[in-house]
């Protein structure tokens, strides 16, 4: 074989498919004319070809088709999930925090901090006995329970951790050894260990740089059976709201299983730990054994991942108000609780629009992720005192067609949400093991002239002395105020406001 | 190729990314053929070969939206099943690695159990034996063995193999004639000269 036949040897493979130019064919061709040993090879080549194509087809076997799909169905995703250019783009972001915040969740331990009162701590230590310290060790000196003023408004942090997996019954001895735990954290540098713990549950600290003047509270529920709940006493901390959000959002979007909520409040709330917000606890009842973190172990059958929306921007257009039946006319009472259902693709976004609403009318929003049949939920949560709920109307329905909102009174959907809370709240006050007097109870009202207050700080009435009684080392701890006591006793109800964001065609909005 | 206008694919696949499982259920049984047969020539038939095409179609569920329709829809398949095949590859080789299982080591150069299902077709192949020629592509390197199967059994056009194998078209035709070169050479000792 000379170079002329290897030259054209190199061809047969094309040759043989037709992918050769006619000139390049002819080249080929005349040599073969002219070279049997040529024309020999290129007969194997069309033996060798030809043996595999004439190889016996392999049909999958019977029932492929039905395994493949109840795999795809096993595994709960719905395609658009998988987006993949145009949703990492938008996520990578969030992810990176939400990834940091899974992984100091196994950390921390579900550390619970909270703020005296608050019935959730009660709910946190029924989650189970275990306490861990290492929060407080770590941040804030500890002192002994005996050495702790009593019936002191200075909200007390205490850091609690929920077992890690399992809500078993409360064991009161357990509960009174946490309940020491939180005594011990009293009077330590509450901004500090609270501000740490911001961090850790949120990224905030971590990812914004960010500052926090005055105490912020948080819970951390333990995983796939509680919530997250972040509650922020400085009305300015909008940003750091908005990560808490987006933490939340993303991670109940990775986690299907998982439910959880974040609170943001403003200082009356977490000073005043009122009924209303004692029902987040309750108003996100275990969904299952969702799994560590909820970062795994979607069962089948749970919320398609894609039912929380990976189409931010595009539910703008798409929004709509689901009308739910009558709404309180102008100038009338409001009712006290009302439920209104958005309707949009982007949930995450339009949820954080209405904590938006809520915020700058001042006002604590409770986010939390449910799953019914036929899809999930963003549902957020205001107390709106009544004089400002013209005002958050107003900012709601600038979230859609004006033509668009209709609210309905709900038969008291979360009614038993809020009896248990009441309940619970009344017994946790009623408990030993913080030894003080009950504090003055029904602290729901927040005025709004009050809440304007503690936006500017500005040390006037008794929603300013809550304020400042965050701040333990500028202020002394001083007993309830008579003020207080009587505005406990002359509540103006507020309008418990439930925004259920849904996804078009879900069940929840229909 | 054994399919259905690709158009159809196309619609099917927009279907199914709405949510439609029953599209996507339809483009299984169009392709479930082509891609447990490719397997089955690339890998061995048996278990293995059903959880890697079963494995390409739940991925390829998953990553809808990865679907341009650049490509045809069968393509794109194909290009999920390399991979698909190329990490059972790798799996069996550390698996190899670590426990020296000869036993698998034969598997894998034998891809296909005995003859068990014969048919008509089997039986028309005269002098080249179908355990030959499928030891003879068992035994090409991994990246000639992809190629033949594409282009010689299942059928792909030069364009299509550039698309599945993420190859130019000038790597695709002489990967090709390399592997149609070396399969000469392992086959034509055997039976060449006798036809």
């Amino acid at each position: 074989m000379d170079a002329e036949c290897a030259r054209h040897r190199d061809r047969f493979s094309e040759y043989l498919d037709g992918e050769l130019s006619k000139a390049e064919r002819d080249a080929v061709e005349t040599h073969l004319a002219r070279c049997a040993e040529c024309r020999r090879e290129l007969e194997a080549w069309r033996r060798t070809i030809s043996a595999v194509g004439r190889l016996p087809a392999r049909p999958a076997p019977a029932g492929f088709a039905g395994r493949v799909m109840r795999q795809v169905a096993a595994a709960g995703r719905t395609p658009e999930r998988r987006v993949v250019s145009v949703f990492w783009a938008r996520v990578l972001p969030v992810a990176a925090m939400l990834l940091l915040v899974v992984g100091l969740t196994f950390t921390v331990q579900r550390h619970v901090v909270f703020e005296k009162g608050v019935p959730e701590a009660r709910l946190a230590m029924a989650r189970g006995p275990s306490v861990d310290a290492k929060l407080a060790a770590a941040h804030a000196p500890v002192r002994s329970a005996e050495r702790l003023p009593v019936a002191s408004p200075v909200p007390r942090v205490a850091a609690l951790a929920a077992p890690a997996q399992g809500a078993g019954a409360p064991s009161e001895g357990v509960a009174k050894e946490d309940m020491v735990v939180a005594e011990e954290r009293e009077g330590a540098p509450q901004e500090k260990a609270a501000r740490v713990a911001v961090g850790f549950a949120t990224g905030v600290e971590v990812f914004t740089g960010r500052k926090t003047e005055a105490a912020p509270a948080l819970s951390w529920g333990a995983p796939g059976e509680g919530e997250v709940a972040v509650r922020r006493d400085e009305a300015g901390a909008t940003g750091a709201h908005k990560d808490a959000e987006a933490a939340l959002v993303e991670r109940r979007a990775a986690a299907p299983s998982a439910s959880m909520a974040v609170t943001v409040a403003n200082a009356p709330h977490v000073l005043a730990p009122e009924p209303a917000k004692a029902t987040e606890a309750y108003s996100l009842p275990a969904r299952g054994p969702g799994s560590a973190a909820g970062a795994e172990g979607a069962a089948p059958g749970t919320l398609p991942l894609g039912g929380f929306g990976y189409g931010g921007g595009r539910g703008g257009k798409e929004v709509i108000f689901k009308q739910l039946g009558t709404a309180g006319a102008a100038g009338q009472p409001a009712p006290a609780q009302q439920l209104l259902t958005i309707t949009g693709k982007d949930q995450a976004g339009l949820a954080r629009q209405v904590v938006t609403v809520a915020n700058n009318n001042g006002l604590p929003a409770t986010l939390s992720l449910s799953e019914d049949k036929g899809g999930g939920a963003v549902e957020v949560r205001l107390s709106v005192p009544v004089e400002r709920y013209d005002a958050v109307l107003r900012g709601l329905a600038g979230l859609t067609p004006p033509e668009a909102q209709n609210l309905a009174n709900t038969a008291a959907a979360t009614t038993d949400f809020f009896q248990k809370a009441l309940s619970d709240y009344g017994k946790y006050q009623n408990a030993a093991a913080l030894g003080g007097p009950p504090e003055p109870t029904a602290k729901r009202a927040v005025p709004s002239d009050a809440l304007t207050d503690v936006d500017r700080a500005t040390p006037a009435g008794p929603s300013a002395q809550r304020a400042l009684s965050l701040r333990p080392a500028r202020t002394p701890p001083k007993a309830p105020s008579e003020e207080v006591v009587r505005e406990a006793e002359e509540p103006a109800a507020p309008v418990e406001l439930v925004v259920r964001v849904v996804q078009p065609g879900s069940a929840q909005g229909k | 190729m054994r399919e259905g206008p690709s158009s159809s694919d196309v619609e099917l696949v927009g279907r199914a990314r709405g949510g439609d499982a029953a599209a996507f259920g339809l483009l299984v049984e169009r392709h479930q053929d082509h891609i447990y047969g490719a397997v089955c020539h690339l890998v061995g038939s048996g278990h293995d070969a059903e959880d890697i095409a079963q494995e390409v179609f739940v991925l390829a569920y998953a990553n809808l939206g990865g679907f341009r329709g650049k490509a045809k829809f069968s393509t794109w398949l194909y290009g999920i099943m390399l991979n698909a095949v190329r990490s059972h590859w790798r799996r069996r080789q550390r698996r190899a690695v670590v426990s020296l299982a000869a036993s698998e080591e034969e598997d894998e150069a034998s891809p296909d159990p005995p003859a068990r299902e014969d048919g008509p077709q089997e039986a028309s192949m005269r002098q080249e034996s179908v355990q030959v020629v499928r030891a003879a592509i068992a035994g090409l390197d991994p990246e000639l063995r992809e190629i033949v199967v594409l282009r010689d059994i299942q059928g792909l056009n030069y364009e299509e193999l550039a698309q599945a194998l993420e190859l130019a078209p000038g790597t695709v035709k002489s990967r090709l004639h390399r592997a149609r070169q070396a399969l000469k050479d392992k086959l034509e000792p055997l039976y060449g000269g006798s036809q």
